[in-house]
């Protein structure tokens, strides 16, 4: 075939990116799976006992857990991106949440960061069991477009 | 069909508009759903990338396997100085020199070097062209010096800046520019016959 004048080096790099990763698709579920049994630390918190008394010991969970609870609660949220959340524990009582998020520009960044700290505050109920006297922290500290 | 033997799919972005940023502050939170789909979004790149900087399968699986668990091990410290795309390929590559097996990559199977057109009114003739080409480049690739190949399949493949490979291969912007300069000159003479 006749390639023309046009750069050699265009149309090789166009070509390898048109390739398919084939080797990819028999390692992915490797890859998953090898991911999935990689333990993080985290700070173990206490929660509210659902069926207090009728089973003894307490129930405790990671941080990782509420904090990536917290994280899915807030990503259908179109209008922010999440930053970061942090935990604040005193001994394994959890006493705060902050959630910094960036706020898309021209959003209506109020309404947004209210459905934030609603949602929050049900994956906080959800996974610890009571929020009532939590200080829960929304900030938007950035913005993107 | 069997997972890996080329006709199965794989699993695909479950949700494309999501950025990478948010998905990494999620998985730093300890979201590994978040985690899985930045694995499913980039490994075919890393993949891609530690395939031709290595030459054995069972070598790119352990490394792009590695780079992930560390990645997943490390990200509540990733800060967002680089983008996660460009953190991600910065532990591959630091993988690669760990594994001592940046030598020649072997060429790819001829059965594997597909033609990016398999429709059926392509052209039969300039698909044969198309393979031969691969060939041939595949092979120019893996003569380059690795750095060389490195910088080349970064901006060339993966269309990163120059300060993006820079921080990647922990080189200066401008030496990198060097190194892409070198081996764009000796592709462009291992490939004279197909200009």
């Amino acid at each position: 075939m006749a390639i023309g004048n046009y750069d050699v080096l265009s149309r090789a790099s166009r070509e390898l990116r048109a390739l398919p990763e084939r080797g990819w698709m028999a390692v992915e579920q490797r890859v998953i799976d090898a991911v999935r049994a990689t333990p993080r630390g985290g700070w173990p918190l206490e929660v509210v006992d659902p069926h207090p008394g009728q089973a003894p010991g307490r129930i405790e969970v990671s941080d990782l857990v509420l904090r990536a609870g917290v994280a899915r609660a807030v990503r259908p949220i179109a209008q922010l991106l999440l930053v970061d959340v942090a935990v604040t524990l005193l001994d394994k009582t959890l006493r705060g949440v902050r959630v910094e998020l960036s706020g898309r520009y021209g959003a209506d960044l109020v309404a947004a960061t209210a459905r934030a700290r609603t949602l929050v505050t049900a994956a906080i109920v959800e996974i610890v069991g009571d929020a009532g006297t939590l200080d829960v922290d929304i900030a938007v500290t950035d913005i993107h477009r | 069909m069997l997972p890996g033997d080329g006709s199965f799919p794989s699993n695909p972005d479950p949700d494309p508009d999501v950025d990478d940023r948010d998905l990494a502050a999620a998985a730093a939170a300890g979201d590994r759903s978040a985690f899985e789909i930045l694995i499913r979004r980039h490994g075919p790149a890393l993949h891609r990338y530690a395939r031709r900087m290595t030459r054995d399968d069972a070598a790119v699986q352990d490394i792009v396997q590695e780079t992930f668990v560390a990645a997943w091990r490390q990200i509540d410290r990733f800060r967002g100085e680089a983008s996660p795309r460009t953190w991600l390929f910065a532990i591959c590559a630091r993988k690669v020199i760990d594994s001592h097996r940046v030598k020649r990559a072997v060429p790819l199977d001829d059965r594997l070097l597909d033609p990016a057109d398999t429709s059926a009114t392509a052209d039969p003739f300039a698909n044969v062209s198309n393979a031969e080409f691969l060939v041939a480049l595949e092979a120019a690739l893996a003569e380059l010096p690795p750095r060389q190949r490195a910088v080349w399949l970064l901006r060339e493949v993966e269309e990163l800046t120059y300060p993006q490979i820079a921080t990647i291969l922990a080189l200066s912007p401008d030496g990198a520019r060097g190194h892409h300069h070198r081996a764009r000159t000796t592709l462009q003479q291992r490939l004279q016959r197909w200009r």
